[in-house]
């Protein structure tokens, strides 16, 4: 039989270790929306014109603020990422779902995209710039004066959704380890029934100083890191969804957008990245559910298709659309009103990358007691919060 | 006769912790607004005339949590028109990651019969918004609160933890609007707590061992914003600011030199009215709310401290501008020098001549033993040329930290009925 005791030196061993290790980490190693960072990542950008794309129906455009906060000039090196899916049976239309596509023809399916765009310009010492990404910036402010070179297009696609992907750069376009880049986006609907507007911080990958080679792989976290790992687990607090909020008894949705860390702009292969993503939701009264969905390249997910699998048609108001509410992001099943969900990227094994995701949330508040979702007359928006840092190293390979 | 074996559980449990321990890198060396923290800090909560406030509090850890939490009533006084300053505090415990919220207006009682189940079904409702575990007795808010809460982890006698197990969300409802932040934490060490009830954020940004009890503030404060008075780009481009007479095609504009000879600019920006109160038109105007880092409970004595602003403009021209917060303040930037002519500020586009500006705040270090730091957040306010308003919230960015610039430590005092 075997004899379990404990062992006190073990015990204490373990203590020490535990102890050390708790504190060892305090490089700043991690991703950050509140710090200047190397690299920064917008992982919702939206451009719709007509509103027809967008929870609230009205024409939309994301507005992006970035800013030097170095006394140094600095050269920027960024992506649009087109994340818009097509019907296979009629190319230039763009879809959500595969039902999308049956009015173009029987049998067409949705897919997803992945189209980088890149450009690059530079920032004098400190200065800000602002652009929509329906018009981008034909001259940097200050290129008249020789200060600043490149400009910004406008994304291409309309309507468009998809991200933002900026990495400091030297003169000769390598990459170097200024944590000089901070930046906000907004995203703002407007027509002549009213305006809504929400935002949130870039989130920045922090370099690592003195560990960047110069070269167009970067590597994020792991044993030999040229900039901070992405988080291990991402924490979002949030209403669940049909969650009837107390202040105006606005039934409240909430969309979670998420892209991986991991990025080839070479190959552009939408199948390369594909993470499942692990979902631990608590209720307020400790309850625990779990739930799992995988993650392709770009996506915006409404919550209570987590559990489901299924993405909503264009103009799908039903909020019980696919039993929307028997998921258990709905307040029909929690039965609070908010709960914690902790995102996980699975692991693939993948020797060639990483599997860590970010993520932006954005909550709608809606009019309609029933909760269609066409009555959302109020958003905001915000980051979430993260743990740890990834064993394995992200990759983002640069053209 | 003892018995020393190896124990697989043991062994297995120390690589568990070993392991969770490499993951926990908890001592994220400054305040972050993105890590479980031992000191949170809501620097604005309000709950008077056309706004209310929703707290969002989550114990992320696997452990009961306790907290002591501040509500600091900073409406004015109506005759000296100061802060009040007033401290309500109230006790919270969380069971292992456990989310919880409340209503600041009507707080949160404990009703362990609360539910949201009718005949059997959950219905959501505004009747069973307190359905769940409640975290404890949180009371309401005075009539017109306006000020920040404060969250501190404690053990179950009451005394400060470095646990970093609390994270939040406030999200701010005005006239149905809505605008959400995340909480500043202060991340705390295994020292937290050493010097009982006065709580010291002396733990350097760049230190990689815990040589302080809290995270120290951050030594300036970055902003990115609009010119104040600026017309929001994208209302601007959809014809919903101004716009110049004279019919179609609509041009917008953003003054009469926008538009062609013999036309003038139709509801321009504007914020304020000719009577100097507030009103927007076709105009975005950015607000900071902002608290020192050193309070004392114990003594309700509010502290002050002088910030200064260096404003960018997209020309890299930079002004400066300075405020004196005590207590707690939120204003307009354009209130920073030019209260009632916002067009003269440095803040404003008609002064700046670009839409994006860049501004870093950073605190006087001031006299005394106290590093002087502050804490904030922002919000934006977009208007139409109907007055309609759109209103988003950002967390603020961080640099530094005030311990290592001055040498100087911001402390929290609390109160001494907590057990100490």
């Amino acid at each position: 039989m075997r004899t379990v005791k404990r062992n006190p030196f073990l015990s204490g061993v373990c203590a020490i270790l535990g102890g050390v290790f708790l504190w060892a980490g305090t490089a700043k190693a991690d991703v950050t929306s509140d710090e200047a960072a190397a690299i920064l990542v917008i992982p919702k950008l939206v451009f719709d014109p007509i509103g027809r794309f967008s929870p609230n129906l009205k024409p939309t455009d994301t507005e992006i603020q970035v800013t030097n906060v170095s006394s140094d000039p600095i050269k920027l090196r960024c992506f649009y990422v087109n994340a818009n899916a097509h019907c296979t049976n009629s190319p230039e239309d763009v879809c959500f779902a595969t039902s999308d596509c049956q009015q173009f023809g029987l049998g067409g399916l949705c897919i997803d995209g992945w189209i980088e765009t890149d450009f690059e310009f530079t920032l004098t010492k400190f200065q800000p710039i602002v652009w929509r990404i329906s018009e981008g910036l034909t001259s940097i402010p200050l290129a008249e004066q020789g200060l600043n070179i490149g400009s910004i297009p406008p994304v291409g696609e309309t309507p468009f959704r998809g991200e933002l992907k900026c990495v400091a750069v030297g003169p000769d376009d390598s990459p170097v380890d200024s944590n000089v880049l901070k930046s906000e986006a907004t995203i703002v609907a407007a027509d002549k029934s009213g305006i809504d507007a929400r935002g949130y911080n870039g989130i920045g990958v922090q370099a690592v100083q003195g560990a960047n080679d110069g070269d167009n792989t970067l590597i994020l976290g792991g044993d030999d890191p040229e900039y901070n790992g992405c988080p291990s687990v991402l924490i979002l607090d949030h209403f669940f969804d049909d969650a009837v909020e107390p202040i105006d008894g606005d039934v409240v949705k909430t969309h979670l957008t998420c892209v991986p860390c991991s990025q080839n702009f070479v190959l552009q292969n939408v199948a390369l990245f594909d993470t499942p993503l692990q979902f631990l939701v608590f209720n307020e009264f400790e309850q625990r559910f779990s739930a799992s969905r995988k993650l392709r390249c770009w996506h915006e997910f409404e919550l209570c298709s987590l559990d489901q699998g299924w993405d909503r048609p264009i103009g799908n108001f039903d909020p019980n659309f696919n039993s929307c509410r028997r998921s258990i992001f709905s307040a029909f099943v929690s039965g609070t009103l908010t709960g914690q969900t902790r995102i996980r990227g699975v692991d693939q094994d993948d020797p060639q990358h990483g599997n860590g995701v970010l993520c932006v949330a954005e909550e709608f508040f809606l009019d309609d007691p029933d909760g269609d979702l066409d009555s959302i007359h109020s958003s905001d928006a915000f980051n979430l919060h993260q743990v740890g840092q990834r064993v394995r190293p992200d990759i983002i390979q640069l053209p | 006769m003892r018995t020393d074996k190896r124990s697989a559980f043991l062994s297995g449990l120390c690589g568990v912790a070993v392991a969770l321990g490499m993951f926990a890198t908890s001592a994220q060396a400054d305040v972050s607004t993105e890590r479980g923290a031992s000191i949170l800090a809501f620097p604005k909560v309000l709950a008077d005339a056309g706004s209310d406030t929703i707290i969002q509090i989550t114990n992320i850890s696997n452990n009961m949590v306790h907290a002591d939490c501040f509500y600091v009533n900073a409406a004015p006084n109506p005759i000296t028109h100061q802060p009040l300053w007033q401290v309500t505090d109230f006790k919270i415990w969380l069971t292992k990651q456990q989310p919880t919220h409340w209503q600041v207006s009507t707080g949160r009682f404990v009703n362990p019969i609360d539910t949201c189940i009718v005949n059997g079904v959950i219905v959501p409702s505004t009747d069973c918004a307190d359905a769940g575990l409640d975290p404890g007795a949180v009371p309401p808010t005075p009539e017109g609160f306006v000020g920040e809460l404060k969250c501190i982890e404690v053990d179950v006698a009451d005394n400060p933890i470095g646990g970093n197990h609390l994270k939040g969300e406030a999200l701010i409802k005005t006239d149905g609007d809505a605008a959400k932040y995340n909480a500043i934490g202060i991340l705390g060490t295994d020292l937290a707590g050493e010097t009982g009830n006065v709580l010291q954020l002396d733990q350097p940004a760049d230190s990689e061992e815990q040589v302080g009890q809290y995270n120290a503030c951050p030594n300036s404060l970055l902003l990115n914003h609009f010119a104040e008075g600026v017309t929001d780009p994208f209302i601007l481009a959809q014809g919903l600011g101004g716009t110049c007479t004279g019919g179609l095609p609509i041009e917008p504009c953003q003054g009469d030199s926008d538009c062609p000879p013999g036309t003038t600019c139709e509801n321009p920006p504007q914020i304020l009215d000719g009577s100097g109160a507030l009103n927007l038109i076709s105009a975005t105007v950015t607000d900071l709310t902002l608290i020192p880092c050193n309070q004392d409970f114990e003594n309700g004595v509010p502290s002050s401290v002088t910030v200064q602003f260096l404003i960018y403009n997209e020309f890299e021209e930079v002004l400066s501008a300075s405020k004196t917060i005590t207590c707690w303040d939120d204003f307009f930037l354009f209130e920073v020098n030019s209260f009632n002519d916002p067009e003269r500020s440095p803040f404003s586009f008609a002064v700046r001549g670009t839409t994006a500006l860049f501004t870093r705040i950073t605190p006087v270090t001031p006299g005394g033993d106290f590093a002087g730091g502050v804490l904030g957040v922002a919000g934006v306010t977009r208007a139409d040329a109907q007055g309609n308003l759109a209103r988003v919230a950002f967390n603020l960015f961080g640099e530094g930290d005030r311990f290592t610039s001055t040498g100087k430590i911001d402390k929290v005092t609390l109160p001494q009925q907590f057990g100490f």
